[in-house]
């Protein structure tokens, strides 16, 4: 790979190595690369937030208000790519489905849902009890349970990309899961608000 | 040039002219970094402030400012304060508040945009209004630094959507300014305090001014200011506490405040903001609405403002569950805006916060010292490498789908500049359009968030249903502004898109706005003459007066009487309104002054011989 500016070998790195110009955004790079971190699912403490802000230290278009234009162009387009990894990422679940993803499986596209009856019901059992429940303390204890599940699924799922154990299907259908549970979440949020 | 050039080259850098300007509900205000620490410019009173008042009088004379508002209550209709308010709100928004208000609406051409009457057969637009405001800051900077700006950051509520941006932005192109960007108000208090205290941790800015309420958190981590998240009430603030007290003694004269006219409203938010104001100091104070006169005691009037404030609890809360904290665990608050000085606020702030709030810089002008700094690092200096400004979408961006409801493609909190892409597909055998309507919110359906654009994609080749497929891509820039564009991807055809902002004025508009304010362009050449001859007149008086205060042995008291009379005719034709004879005395008491510089230079070089540095002849001049 070329840098665009002089020319030189630049090895995929984001700077060229030569001229130390911004290159642009490697299509192939994983949000992983993007941060530079590894693609797993534990990661340390703060390890995404302080990341997130090493590398904007870098790219950021304000850091480039003298450059050319073609330079800011591809600082725009490094930011908003790292922006975007940083959304991903910073949030375990989402950071689980991006893992998935990059295993070519999409988490909530129309085919990927799942369609398992028993367990509609159930998701729907709850939102139910959740809907119908208007006592303070009784919403508290949903909440905890459901909090508890929702941990579970997150650490059942480490298991599976950090340490390869249990199949894709079940790792698949946590994810569904969790964007269900994740739903519920934000209404018993929002209800003891009300309540409050 | 002479005695400038004693002992040392050249050490200007080449920076651009560039400031912060504040532009407030109340009180608008333009700063500068002079010497790497930001400065607010005063005016030729000495006043930081402006208040963002303008005055159309019927012989078409336009007064902004202190001038404004002292007539206000003599002129009701022709005075336009809290223009602010209105930016980016469509007529019907501006009614529904059913409000004591003292602007006569128009109906205008619009209905997109309001519309103030000022005198018969006269009309502006809210954007017109503030634009009166950015010029006056703009010529105030422009004295102060001897020369056309280059390039301005203006701050806006963090909580401004799309629209109230895009409106800004209209303003500072109506009054020919350049915007290197548009920056959170908070944000920018927290970069000015930051930078101040030099303090790492976790801080909430609590910032109410005049009409707006943002309460954004941040962190601070060796220079990068992250806004982890930002909330508030883009119609909240102290406006708000003066109609609820001239409400109140309205009422207690059995009036109804809605169908007070304009002159009542204007006489009454007048009083009780003088109320508000004196009661940070005092206990309580009198007060005269309508001819009466009232006893307003600070516990009163702090439970006419109760339920006013009260509003702003939603969003700290949100807030702080957005991070998921504790008030107990942020390092500090910082208090920003006018309305914070009022005890009841910071009580307020304390309680919410569980924590005494700090004010140590002044609340009206930390605001306008962050825009400079940041002004300063995006057009100035340059980068410093050392400072970044990482900030957020205030509102979530998303597109319109079956059954009226929002898929969101880009939210709230997220960092700025962000992109998002989506992709749709044709729904009918050949379709060959489809409709977009591009929203802002955070609620569910469509209905219930505010529509920022609407457009259509034509041009797709005809295929099965299902088979055409649209992307629409969202990008927000670092200003938080929507770009929108959209690709039919199938066949690579790339189909036309026309965005129809639902606000906006077009570039049609504007570009009508800035020719009717082309009577400003010849002043504006005058302004800036003016203002250039100033900053070298003074930059010679004060080059030599500093040599005469160090070399006094070196002249003969008739050369002494000479120069001393030259600077006193410069003084005299600065005070008045010619810059060509500014000039002409300038290069007179330049040219008067050479042989003191030569004197003093072979002295210099003597010395400079003997071993004193030229550091210190250039410190003594500079």
């Amino acid at each position: 790979m070329d840098c665009w500016s002089c020319g030189a070998e630049r090895d995929a790195k984001r700077f060229c190595p030569t001229c130390t110009k911004i290159q642009p955004v490697c299509e192939r790079d994983s949000l992983f690369d993007a941060l530079g971190l590894k693609a797993e699912m534990a990661q340390p403490k703060l390890a995404v937030e302080s990341a997130f802000r090493e590398v904007s230290k870098t790219v950021h278009p304000d850091l480039f208000g003298h450059a050319s234009s073609v330079e800011r162009k591809l600082a725009l387009r490094a930011t908003e790519q790292v922006n975007f990894a940083y959304r991903t990422l910073k949030d375990v679940r989402t950071r689980a489905e991006y893992l998935m993803k990059l295993r070519g499986v999409e988490v909530g596209a129309q085919d990927s849902r799942t369609k398992d009856p028993a367990f509609l019901m159930e998701m729907m059992d709850l939102q139910e009890q959740v809907e119908d429940t208007q006592d303070d303390d009784a919403l508290e204890d949903l909440q905890t349970q459901v909090q508890a599940r929702y941990d579970g699924l997150l650490e059942a799922l480490t298991r599976f990309f950090d340490a390869a154990t249990g199949t894709q299907d079940d790792a698949v259908h946590a994810l569904d899961e969790l964007r269900y549970l994740r739903r519920l979440l934000e209404r018993l949020d929002d209800k003891l608000e009300e309540l409050d | 040039m002479g005695l400038l050039q004693i002992g040392g080259g050249p050490k200007e850098k080449c920076a651009g002219r560039v400031a912060g300007i504040d532009l407030g509900t109340t009180y608008s205000l333009v700063a500068q970094v002079q010497d790497g620490a930001p400065q607010v410019i005063r005016d030729a009173e000495g006043r930081a402030t402006l208040p963002s008042v303008v005055r159309y009088s019927p012989d078409g004379e336009v007064s902004v400012g202190y001038a404004a508002r002292a007539g206000a209550e003599a002129h009701s209709g022709a005075t336009i304060g809290s223009a602010k308010r209105f930016m980016g709100r469509s007529q019907a928004e501006a009614q529904a508040a059913d409000e004591l208000t003292p602007y006569l609406f128009a109906k205008g051409s619009d209905e997109q945009v309001v519309y103030f009457q000022v005198c018969e057969g006269k009309q502006v637009t809210p954007m017109e209004v503030s634009a009166e405001v950015l010029r006056v800051l703009k010529a105030r900077a422009e004295e102060a630094l001897g020369g056309a700006l280059d390039g301005v950051v203006i701050t806006v509520p963090a909580y401004f959507d799309d629209a109230q941006r895009q409106a800004t932005k209209d303003a500072a192109r109506i009054a020919g300014l350049t915007v290197l960007r548009l920056l959170n108000e908070p944000t920018s208090a927290a970069l000015a305090y930051g930078l101040d205290k030099s303090e790492d941790g976790l801080f909430a800015v609590f910032d109410m001014g005049g009409g707006t309420f943002d309460i954004s958190i941040l962190k601070l981590d060796g220079g990068v200011f992250q806004v982890l998240t930002t909330g508030g009430d883009s119609r909240l603030g102290g406006d708000d506490f003066d109609r609820a007290v001239a409400e109140h003694f309205l009422k207690e004269q059995g009036k109804v405040p809605e169908e007070c006219p304009p002159e009542v409203a204007v006489r009454a938010l007048a009083e009780a903001r003088r109320a508000k104001e004196a009661l940070t100091e005092a206990e309580s104070t009198s007060l005269q609405i309508e001819g009466q006169d009232y006893l307003l005691s600070r516990a009163q009037f702090a439970e006419l403002i109760a339920p006013t404030l009260k509003r702003a609890r939603g969003p700290v809360r949100r807030v702080l569950k957005d991070i998921g904290i504790d008030p107990s665990e942020l390092d500090g608050v910082v208090l920003v805006g006018g309305s914070t000085r009022v005890p009841a606020v910071k009580d307020f702030v304390a309680k919410l916060f569980k924590q005494e709030p700090r004010g140590d810089i002044d609340p009206d002008q930390v605001v306008a010292l962050g825009a400079a700094v940041q002004a300063d690092l995006l057009g100035g200096n340059g980068p410093r490498g050392d400072v970044l400004l990482l900030d957020v979408l205030p509102l979530s961006l998303g597109i319109e789908t079956m059954g009226g409801v929002v898929e969101k493609l880009l939210h709230r909190n997220q960092t700025i500049p962000a992109k998002a892409r989506q992709e749709f597909t044709t729904y009918a055998d050949g379709q060959t359009g489809m409709d977009f309507h591009v929203v802002q919110g955070e609620r569910e359906l469509v209905a219930d968030c505010r529509s920022l654009a609407r457009f259509k994609l034509s041009g797709i080749p005809p295929m099965g249903a299902g088979m055409g497929r649209v992307e629409v891509t969202l990008s927000v820039d670092a200003d938080g502004i929507l770009d929108v564009s959209a690709e039919e991807t199938t066949t690579g055809v790339v189909a036309s898109v026309q965005v129809k902002p639902s606000y906006g004025l077009d570039d049609e508009t504007v570009e009508k706005m800035l020719l009717d304010s082309f009577k400003y362009a010849e002043t504006d050449v005058e302004q800036r003459a003016m203002a250039e001859a100033k900053v070298e007149a003074k930059r010679i008086i004060n080059a030599l007066e500093a040599a005469m205060k160090d070399d006094q042995g070196m002249l003969e008291p008739a050369e002494r009487q000479t120069l001393d009379k030259a600077k006193a005719s410069l003084q005299e034709a600065m005070a008045g309104a010619r810059h060509q004879l500014i000039t002409e005395r300038t290069t007179k008491l330049d040219e008067l002054s050479a042989e003191f510089a030569v004197r003093r230079m072979n002295r210099n070089i003597s010395e400079a011989l003997e071993g004193i540095t030229a550091d210190k002849i250039d410190g003594v001049n500079a």
